[in-house]
C-alpha cells in the first residue's frame, strides 16, 4: 500500500516538476514577464537584461528555490527559499508533496 | 523489485527530478587546537533529566485567534525584557509573549511603503541600543523603537547581494549577514559607512542546499561573544570584531565517526544529498544543527543512528553525555537559549514526545492535560543545572 502511494506520490511530483522546473513551460505567447517563449526548446527562457526582475512577491515562485531546511523538528523540511535570482523558481506544491512523501517514508 | 533496489530507483528519480546544482568544489578544514574528543563508545548516553537540568517547566501560549502560530518550523526566538518575541517566517509575523504565556501583540508591517517589508526572514533585537530589527531576505534592515511601533530607519545591502538569510549584530556599528545563495557565507556591513566592509567564503557553496548545515542559524552568542559553526562537522568559529577573522574555538572530534567532507559527492541535486544524508547518518555525527554555549556547557544538536541527539559537554570537568531520550523516557527539544534556560516550541499533539509526568510537576501535567489540538504553540522551559 504505502508502494503505491509513493508512487502516486511520485507520479503528481513528477507531473509538477516538468510543469515547474528551473525553465517555466507554458503556452507560446503566456510567458510570465522578463521572459520570452523560445521555440527550439518550448521553453520560457529569462530575457539576458540584468535589469529584468521577475520575481514573485509571494512566499514561492520565481527568485525562491527549493531547499530542505533543517529545523529543529524537521515536520516539515522542504520550502521554498529566497534566492533573489531570476531563474530560480520553487513550486510550493512540490514542496509539500516533498514533505508529504517524507512522512510516508518515515512512517 | 526488492526493497533495496526499490529505494535507489526513488532516489535516482529524485534525484532527476531536481535540476538544483552546485559549482564550487569542496574545502577541507585543519582541525587546529581547541578540540574536544567524543568518544561514542564509552560517553553516558541516557542520564536522568534531573542530571542536566534543574526544572522542566511548560507554558502554553494564549490560544486567540491573532495569536496562533502557525507551525513550529521557521521559528526565531528571543527573550527581551521579559517577554517572548516568537517571529514566525512563514507569517511573516513577530509573535509578543509575556513570560507566563499570555498574548501582547504582534508585529506584523507587510506592504512596500517605508517600514513595511514582503518577506521577513530574520529579527533580533539589538543588546545596544533594545531597537526592534526585522531582516527582509532581499537585503533590508528595517529599524524600529523596543516596542516595534514607531519605524525609525532602514538600510539595504548593496544590489549585487540579492538574498541574505540571517543576520547578527556584531556592534554598535557592524551587522553580519549570512546568506546560503550569494558567492560569499558572510557579509560585514558598516552602518556608518553603508557599505560591505568585508566577506568570507567559509561553507563550500554546494552544501547550502543539502542537510549538512545548520538548522534556523549558523550564528549563536556567547556572552558579547559571536560564534559561527559549521554545520556539516561542528566547527565552531569565534567571529572577531576588529578583524572579522574566523577564530577557530571548538572542534568536536568523534575519531571514526568524523564527518570526511572529501567523501561527499559533489554536483549532486538537493533530493540526492537529502538520501545520501540519511543513509551516512547513521554511522557518522554529522548535521550539527544547533550550538548553545554557557558558562558550564557546550551544548550542540547533532544526528547519529537517525536519531537527533544533543551533545553535552561539560567545560569545568570536561564531561561529556549524548543524549537522544533520557531515563524518563522522552526525548529533548532544545531550540533557543536564554542565559541558562533554553526552550522548544511545539505543537500540542507531539508534546507527549518530550513530556510526561516524570518530566514535569504534577500541576505542569495537569495543565497540559487540559490543552487541545487546537490550543497554541506550547513552550517547554528547561532550567540548566
Amino acid at each position: 500500500m504505502k508502494k503505491i502511494l509513493t508512487t502516486i506520490l511520485l507520479s503528481i511530483i513528477f507531473f509538477i516538476a516538468d510543469s515547474g522546473s528551473t525553465k517555466a513551460q507554458t503556452l507560446p505567447g503566456s510567458c510570465p514577464e522578463g521572459m520570452a517563449w523560445d521555440p527550439d526548446i518550448f521553453f520560457c527562457v529569462i530575457l539576458e537584461d540584468p535589469a529584468v526582475i521577475t520575481c514573485d512577491s509571494g512566499t514561492s515562485g520565481y527568485c525562491f528555490e527549493l531547499r530542505f531546511d533543517k529545523d529543529v523538528n524537521e515536520y516539515c523540511p522542504w520550502i521554498c527559499k529566497w534566492t533573489g535570482k531570476a531563474n530560480d523558481y520553487c513550486n510550493r506544491l512540490y514542496a509539500i508533496l516533498l514533505n508529504f512523501c517524507i512522512s510516508l517514508d518515515d512512517n | 523489485m526488492n526493497d533495496k533496489n526499490y529505494n535507489y530507483f526513488i532516489v535516482i528519480l529524485f534525484a532527476l527530478l531536481s535540476s538544483i546544482s552546485c559549482t564550487r568544489s569542496a574545502r577541507d578544514f585543519d582541525k587546529g587546537s581547541n578540540i574536544i574528543g567524543v568518544d561514542l563508545d564509552t560517553i553516558q548516553y541516557q542520564p536522568s533529566i534531573k542530571d542536566l537540568f534543574e526544572k522542566v517547566e511548560i507554558i502554553p501560549l494564549e490560544t486567540k485567534k491573532e495569536s496562533i502560530i502557525e507551525s513550529s518550523s521557521g521559528l526565531k526566538h528571543q527573550v527581551y525584557k521579559d517577554r517572548h518575541y516568537i517571529l514566525s517566517t512563514k507569517q511573516n509575523k513577530l509573535f509578543v509573549f509575556e513570560r507566563k504565556g499570555s498574548f501582547v501583540k504582534t508585529i506584523e508591517k507587510i506592504g512596500n511603503g517605508p517600514g513595511e517589508y514582503r518577506m521577513i526572514y530574520d529579527f533580533e533585537i539589538s543588546r545596544f541600543d533594545g531597537k526592534l530589527h526585522l531582516m527582509a531576505p532581499y537585503g533590508s534592515i528595517l529599524i524600529y523603537d523596543s516596542e516595534g511601533e514607531k519605524f525609525i530607519e532602514s538600510f539595504h545591502l548593496p544590489d549585487s547581494i540579492r538574498a541574505v538569510h540571517q543576520f547578527k549584530i556584531l556592534n554598535e556599528d557592524i551587522y553580519v549577514f549570512n546568506s546560503d545563495s550569494e558567492n560569499s557565507d558572510l557579509y560585514f556591513y558598516s552602518k556608518s559607512k553603508n557599505a560591505i566592509v568585508s566577506s568570507l567564503s567559509v561553507m563550500p557553496n554546494f552544501l547550502r542546499v543539502t542537510p549538512f548545515k545548520y538548522a534556523r542559524t549558523p550564528f549563536y552568542y556567547y556572552k558579547d561573544s559571536l560564534r559561527y559553526f559549521m554545520g556539516y562537522d561542528g566547527t565552531v568559529f569565534n567571529i572577531n570584531p576588529e578583524n572579522f577573522s574566523l577564530d577557530k574555538r571548538y572542534f568536536l572530534d568523534f575519531g571514526k565517526r568524523n564527518f570526511i567532507l572529501k567523501d561527499l559527492p559533489l554536483n549532486e541535486s538537493v533530493i540526492y544529498y537529502y538520501e545520501y544524508y540519511k543513509s551516512i547518518a547513521n554511522k557518522i555525527a554529522t548535521g550539527f544543527a544547533i550550538y548553545f554555549e554557557t558558562d558550564k556547557y557546550l551544548i550542540s544538536r547533532y544526528d547519529l543512528k537517525n536519531n537527533i541527539n544533543y551533545l553535552f559537554y561539560n567545560k569545568q570537568n570536561k564531561k561529556i553525555m549524548s543524549v537522544f531520550k533520557v531515563k524518563e523516557d522522552v526525548q529533548l527539544g532544545l531550540s533557543f537559549i536564554e542565559s541558562d534556560t533554553l526552550y522548544y516550541f511545539v505543537p500540542v499533539d507531539f508534546a507527549h514526545l518530550y513530556l510526561n509526568d516524570k518530566v514535569v510537576s504534577v500541576e505542569n501535567f495537569e495543565k497540559l492535560q487540559k490543552l487541545t489540538s487546537d490550543s497554541n504553540l506550547l513552550m517547554i522551559k528547561y532550567v540548566l543545572k
